[in-house]
Order: structure tokens, then sequence, then C-alpha cells
């Protein structure tokens, strides 16, 4: 019983293990510009592969902590991952079939998307603009370690989700 | 009745469709909504948080509560990566600190006995140099590279010769004194007899008193000063410089001092015994005397007056004798 719940809960827990890791990854601040978002990687890859482990409620909660743990604004990473998730969800059928390589490069553009998305909010918000490798830094960071992250997301679906459902 | 409602349904039910229409379409559009109101929760708070700062701190307490330990646990193996690596840069910072320290510590030790033997060589050929001489004598300097001497002979070997300039019966003067005369002269070396030696003959003379006579070789670290009259006035510690006599050594090159003078009643002479100034064991550098041929003097237009002047190259030579005799 208790198996069955943590398993329904596994694509979330992996959310949360890869919010901590991102803030632990890297905790110099120097390479703060390069932190790969890897909460984005694997709400991506569970939002395609298994939407219904996967909600926006995770996004909002993963995004708020975000944003609480690396003193941003509050709602900003909740809002912008929700947004992304969306756009997931509407592409969703074809991104399915796209190749597994491709993939990195959707994400890349989502991220940079899900950036200037940010980018446009704090202006609007009046917070000072943020610079352009800023921008670029995290989905180029992210974009490398996609297909690391993204083969370990594969093997806990396949061994510990899809085994067990 | 209202009008457009169907007669067999009543407002109840009417009422009830509509809400399990409207239910219906929250079911189908459930996942839109979610998120449409969770960017709207997102988007309130972000603009309350910049138009009036909402106390978020139990929030932050909350969530840095949960992720402290989450954080400690996932951060312990960086933790832990990060001290070894420091230990192991500063184990490493410090090995190459001790080894380049031992290596500066033996290269200063082996500098520092160098230094220290260009220090004492340099204060040796100083004192060597500052001696005095006789201006008709040239110098040469030499190293003492050999020590010749056995149960019968005092000598030693110069590492100069012929080829330099030596000739021989050349005077061999230390910092300190006299240490002996060229015996021999080969073409890059040159064996020097010893004051020591049971042949050395110096003729020298009391530097307090002026009295005479001749230091003769023991074989012994003392040397006997020969032929000096019982009514001489001698004491301990009377200096003892070469006279000049017969030409070989200059005069007044320190010879010794005496440390024993006894008159026996029997015989002519007193027995007086002199202990050498320098240390033929320890001298490592020597000045060596040659005398030079005497010039023709060169004349030249000078004005009467100073033609009258006597050259004074014997006063100027005892001067030099007594600077060298410590005076």
């Amino acid at each position: 019983m208790l198996a069955a719940l943590l398993i329904s809960w596994i694509p979330a827990l992996t959310v949360w293990l890869a919010l901590a890791i991102q803030e632990l990854a890297l905790p110099w601040q120097t390479w703060s510009f390069f932190r790969p978002d890897l909460v984005m990687i694997a709400l991506f890859y569970w939002r395609l592969f298994r939407p219904d482990r996967c909600g926006f409620g995770v996004a909002f909660s993963a995004g708020l902590v975000l944003d609480l743990l690396s003193g941003g604004l509050p709602g900003l990473n909740a809002l912008t991952k929700i947004g992304t998730l969306l756009l997931v969800d509407a592409y969703g059928q074809r991104l399915r079939t796209v190749d597994f390589v491709l993939l990195p490069l959707v994400l890349i553009v989502l991220l940079l998307l899900e950036s200037l998305i940010q980018w446009g909010l704090l202006g609007l918000l009046s917070v000072p603009t943020p610079h352009w490798p800023m921008i670029l830094g995290k989905p180029a960071a992210t974009a490398l370690l996609t297909p690391l992250v993204a083969a370990m997301l594969i093997h806990i679906h396949r061994n510990w989700l899809e085994a067990r459902d | 009745m209202p009008s457009g409602v169907h007669p067999g349904f009543t407002q109840g039910d009417h009422h009830h469709g509509m809400l399990s229409a409207l239910l219906h379409l929250l079911q189908q559009n459930r996942r839109q909504i979610t998120a449409g109101f969770l960017m709207l929760c997102a988007l309130t708070l972000m603009l309350a948080s910049r138009a009036a700062p909402p106390n978020l701190s139990t929030l932050y307490v909350v969530t840095l509560d949960l992720f402290g330990p989450v954080q400690r646990v996932l951060g312990s193996p960086l933790e832990f990566y990060r001290s070894a690596r420091a230990r192991y840069d500063e184990i490493r910072r410090v090995d190459q600190d001790n080894r380049a320290l031992k290596a500066s510590l033996a290269s200063q030790s082996s500098d520092r006995v160098r230094m220290m033997e260009l220090l004492k060589e340099n204060r040796r050929l100083r004192t060597l140099l500052g001696i005095p001489t006789d201006p008709s004598y040239r110098m040469l300097a030499a190293r003492i590279v050999g020590n010749s001497s056995s149960s019968f002979s005092r000598a030693f070997t110069l590492h100069i010769g012929s080829r330099h300039g030596v000739i021989s019966d050349a005077a061999v003067v230390a910092a300190d004194g006299l240490i002996g005369r060229v015996a021999h002269v080969g073409n890059n070396s040159t064996l020097a007899l010893s004051i020591h030696d049971l042949n050395s003959r110096i003729p020298v003379m009391t530097q307090r008193t002026r009295i005479r006579g001749i230091a003769s070789g023991t074989n012994t670290p003392v040397l006997h000063m020969a032929f000096v009259p019982k009514e001489a006035d001698i004491m301990y510690g009377d200096r003892v410089i070469t006279s000049g006599a017969g030409g070989v050594f200059p005069k007044g090159i320190m010879v010794g001092r005496v440390i024993e003078a006894q008159s026996h009643d029997a015989g002519l002479f007193q027995k007086v015994v002199i202990r050498p100034e320098a240390d033929a064991d320890r001298v490592e550098e020597a000045r060596l005397l040659i005398r030079q041929p005497l010039k023709a003097p060169v004349k030249r237009p000078t004005a009467p007056a100073e033609r009258q002047t006597p050259p004074a190259p014997l006063a100027a030579s005892d001067a030099s004798a007594s600077q060298a005799a410590g005076e």
C-alpha cells in the first residue's frame, strides 16, 4: 500500500530531488549563470510521458520553492513553469513522436522562452533586468545535462514506475 | 412555468442540469482551470510581493525547514568532497612547501658554507694585502696546496712557480708573519721551507731592544733564537722580527714572540725560545716577497731644491717594517 503510494509519487519526488540537487549542484556563486534547470528537465519529461503523475501543482510548488530558495521574486518560477507545462501539454502529442536526440533542442527552446518570459515579467515589475548571459547560460547548461538526467529518468520510469504500475 | 422550459422538466431539474453541465465543463477543462488558477496565484504573489512585500517569513521558514535537512543530506557528499579536496590541496601545498624549503635549506647550507669560506678567505687576503712591505720587494700571492712535513723536515708546497716569477730564497709571509722561504722552484709549483724546519735559519732581532740573533727551526712548534748575548735585554713577550741581515728576508717581518729567555752561568749566550706568530698549519694563502733588481735612477728635470731631497727607500722600508710588526 505504502509502496504503491510512493510509486505514484515517484515523478513528483524526482522533481523535488532535482530541485534539491539543482540548488546544491553548483553552489559557487560565480557559476550561477550556468546553473542547470534540472527541475525543468524533470517536469518536461514527466509531463511529456506521464502527465497523469506530474500535475501543475507539482510545477507550481517546485517553482515557488525554487523562488524561495534562490531568493528570487516569489511566484516567478511557479508561473513560468506552469506556462511551460501548458506548452508541453499543447504540443505533447507531437513531441512524443520526436526522436529523443532532438528533445534537448526542444527543451532549449522552452527554457529560452521561459527565460524571456521571466525577463519580460521582471522588466514589467521594474526589477533590474538580467543580462544576456544570464538568459542563455541556463538553457545551455541544461541542454548539456539533459541526456544524462533524461537517461536517469527513463531508468526510473521503466524500472520503478512502469514495472510496478 | 417559465417559457422555454420543457414541459417535462421542473425548475429544479433545470438548475441541476446547469450545474451538471458546469461541472462537466470544469471536469473537461480541469487541467487548464487548475493551471490558470495556479498561474493567477503566482501572478498575485508576484504582484503582491512587489507592491507591498507580504510577510512571507512563515513560507520561507517552512520551505527552509523542509529543504534544510534534504540539502544537508544531499550536500554531505559534496561537503565531504570539498573538505577532502581542501585537505588534499593543503597537504600537497605543505608537501611542496616542505620540499622547496628543504631544497632551499640545503642550498642555503652549502651557500652558507661557501660564503663563510669566501668570507674567511677574503679576510685573510685583506690582511695579507694590508701588510706593508719593503718597496724593493714585489709581492706574489700564492696558495698553499700541500704540506710536505715529516719528522725531520717542515716544508710546504705553493701553487705557483718560476713561470709566475718565483725565485729561490723568496720570503713566504702569511698574514700574521713569516712562515718560511722558497727552497726549490718548479715551473708551476714551489717548495718552501718552513721556519720550523731544522735547516731554517733566519736573521732576526727583538723589536723592543733591537737585539739581533738567528732564529733556527727545531721541528717543533717553537724556534730558538741563537747568539743572544747573556746581558741582552730580552723579556717574555718581546716581539721578534726579521733583521734584514743577509738580504734574504726583508727587514721588519714579524716572526714571533719570546716565550722563554734563560741565562745560564756557563756559556756566552742566552737561551731564547720564540713562538712563531703565524700558525703554518692553518695558513692557506701566503705572500711571496721577491727581491727586485735595483733600478737605475731615472733622470728627470727637477727643481734644485727637490733634487737635493735624499731618496728614502730605507726609511720607507723601516716604516713599513714597523707597521708590519704592529707598531
